[in-house]
């Protein structure tokens, strides 16, 4: 894909000081004492809008995999958060250890039995994969679930307790999936899943992924994604063809990770990826055949799941938090206006010195005419479809049979 | 007009002196009509053009953001070329997820509920949010260019004797709108609103003409298209 540098102008500070240049109340203009409308009042009507755009017009989609794993946890309350040092793995809170336990408890979503990922890599006797799992906090709604590459039918929790008064625990394939009833940006996969996915091993703490090897221990045969590798050449090896990651064959294993593995670190080792070539022999991975590329056109790859037997989700999401002043946009610069437009429609809006209710409608139906316009293009290339009353829909369009008509001289 | 003379409108209904300015300098008025030339292009989507979307391996889904030719507006038709006078040369039809998850599409290669790991000859391609576009069946390998056709926003005008792409017709648009703008930021709000009133006219006289350029004769039909595959 061509791909070109960000470089929009646009971060919430400069968004705010244009507001506030419109508004006439920069600190060039206003002792800061007389202003009307504070910076941090107009970065939040910014953060607002942006939300309220994004959630409005859904034009921000995702995907990501719930994975059929052990459900991993390591604190107990959201306090404790704050205490984890940087490199250490976050994973779910942890309140109880049995199903039975549920109903007693506040925080966790799921039974948990172990704290590390190594002991849910190496030590568990039993499989006992997690059915529900916590959805991601920018979560506005669910597109599209598959598993296996087969989609996933939404269900209701009150159909399935009438067929079936253990559809909580039934573990098979992931048929279908619930969400009405564990708490808001959870999902319940049903049925519970019988076995755990195939999955990726972070070797490292820190840095970007930027190759793997492959890996067999006695309880799963696992991809192991080494981070903070760097993608040299080694001799004897730069007259094979370009490639596609920054990872070649003979790399030795990161210090530290010995006693994980000592194989091959190059991507064609796995069956999955061995016919693909690797571009570019210096870098950073910065994508995987199969695999949806993460974070934009812009981003590197951080983390991987594979689709396999594995329960994916397809969603609209918020924008990213805006929380610093340099904090860049998403959205396409043309897009900007319509932010702006939020923005001067609550500033103008607000009760007191400053108000001017005329404008704030005109800018609030220039905010509106900006939300049509951006749902109309999500779904103008549906327009060229050719639809027909009546025909079988298992019919393909292409083979449909030929309508008689009169002759062309009637 | 130029963009040179478009300034020279916008100094002229300001009753502003471009050798003298007391309120609004040039560089001024050249953003503001370069503001008003990217709205008036994002509503009317007058800007059509082609950006090339190399084919990866096993890829269905492609970021739309950071082609050739971005911001992608609306995304038109899709063309997967196979080479000169090559009859597998095709348009992509635009398909439904709900087609697609149905099983019901076509009774070949879609037939099929994984219709996501299929591999061969590219036949559909659909949207996921403004930014995805989404292809089936995926490409095995790393080869071939699609086209998408597409309205963008058009580059910003620089020099003196840069012209919008548009009719003439239309040149006060960016006009009024930049005109609009400066009142704006000077709290003339009734003198701002009159010229937001005159903008839109401009505006609205662009998207009609878009979408009007070309009159077609009406063939009514019941029934689907002729088959013409």
């Amino acid at each position: 894909m061509t791909l070109s540098a960000p470089s929009s102008p646009w971060t919430l500070g400069t968004l705010r000081d244009d507001i506030l240049d419109r508004l006439g109340d920069t600190a060039a203009v206003t002792p800061e004492a007389s202003r009307v409308w504070t910076e941090a009042e107009i970065e939040n009507y910014i953060r607002d809008g942006v939300n309220d755009f994004c959630m409005t017009t859904k034009l921000l989609w995702d995907m990501r995999h719930v994975d059929d794993l052990p459900f991993s946890s390591n604190y107990d309350a959201a306090w404790e958060k704050p205490y984890f040092i940087v490199g250490d793995v976050i994973h779910e809170p942890n309140s109880f250890d049995a199903p039975g336990d549920k109903d007693f408890q506040t925080s966790s979503i799921s039974p948990s039995n172990h704290d590390y990922t190594d002991e849910r890599d190496y030590h568990l006797t039993e499989d006992l994969i997690s059915a529900v799992e916590r959805l991601p906090d920018a979560l506005y709604q669910i597109d599209r679930v598959t598993w296996d590459g087969f989609k996933a039918i939404p269900l209701q929790s009150r159909r399935m307790a009438r067929l079936d008064n253990y559809f909580e625990v039934i573990r098979g394939r992931v048929f279908g999936y619930l969400q009405d009833r564990d708490g808001l940006r959870t999902i319940r996969k049903w049925k519970v899943p019988a076995a755990r996915a195939l999955y990726y091993i972070a070797i490292g703490k820190f840095g970007i992924l930027s190759g793997s090897s492959t890996s067999s221990v006695a309880k799963v045969t696992s991809v192991r994604m080494h981070i903070d590798q760097f993608g040299v050449v080694v001799a004897g090896v730069t007259d094979i063809a370009p490639t596609v990651f920054g990872m070649l064959t003979g790399f030795a294993p990161p210090a530290g990770s010995a006693t994980f593995s000592a194989v091959v670190d190059a991507l064609t080792a796995i069956a999955e990826f061995a016919s693909d070539l690797i571009r570019w022999r210096f870098g950073f991975l910065r994508r995987l055949p199969g695999y949806f590329p993460a974070n934009g056109p812009h981003g590197l790859v951080k983390r991987i799941s594979q689709d396999g037997t594995n329960t994916r989700v397809e969603f609209f999401r918020r924008h990213h938090p805006l929380n610093t002043i340099d904090a860049a946009f998403e959205l396409p610069d043309y897009m900007i206006m319509h932010i702006r437009c939020y923005a001067l429609w609550k500033a103008y809006s607000r009760q007191g010195i400053g108000q001017d209710l005329k404008f704030a409608e005109h800018y609030r139906a220039r905010y509106a005419a900006g939300i049509a316009r951006t749902v109309a293009r999500i779904q103008a290339i549906y327009k060229s479809k050719v639809y027909r009353m009546g025909g079988p829909q298992g019919e393909p369009i292409y083979k449909s049979k030929p309508y008689a008509r009169l002759p062309r001289n009637i | 007009m130029n963009f040179a003379e478009m300034e020279a409108r916008a100094f002229e209904i300001l009753s502003e002196s471009p050798a003298s300015p007391a309120f609004w300098t040039s560089p001024n008025i050249r953003t503001a009509l370069n503001d008003g030339f990217e709205v008036i292009s994002e509503v009317s989507e007058w800007y059509e053009c082609i950006s090339p979307i190399p084919v990866l391996a096993r890829r269905t889904y492609y970021d739309l953001r950071g082609l050739k030719n971005s911001p992608v507006l609306t995304p038109v038709a899709l063309q997967f070329p196979q080479g000169p006078l090559n009859p597998m040369t095709r348009w992509l039809r635009p398909v439904t997820m709900r087609e697609l998850d149905q099983d019901g599409l076509n009774d070949n290669m879609l037939a099929y509920p994984r219709w996501e790991t299929v591999e061969g000859l590219t036949q559909f391609f659909f949207m996921r949010g403004l930014f995805w576009l989404g292809i089936t069946p995926r490409s095995s390998s790393d080869t071939g260019i699609k086209r998408l056709s597409h309205t963008s926003i058009p580059p910003r005008l620089v020099s003196d004797e840069d012209t919008p792409g548009f009719p003439e017709e239309f040149h006060l648009g960016p006009v009024e709108y930049a005109v609009y703008d400066l009142f704006i930021r000077d709290g003339e709000r009734g003198l701002a609103m009159e010229h937001w009133a005159e903008y839109q006219r401009h505006e609205t006289g662009l998207t009609q003409y878009v979408k009007d350029r070309q009159a077609r004769d009406r063939i009514y039909q019941m029934g689907p298209e002729e088959n013409i595959e």
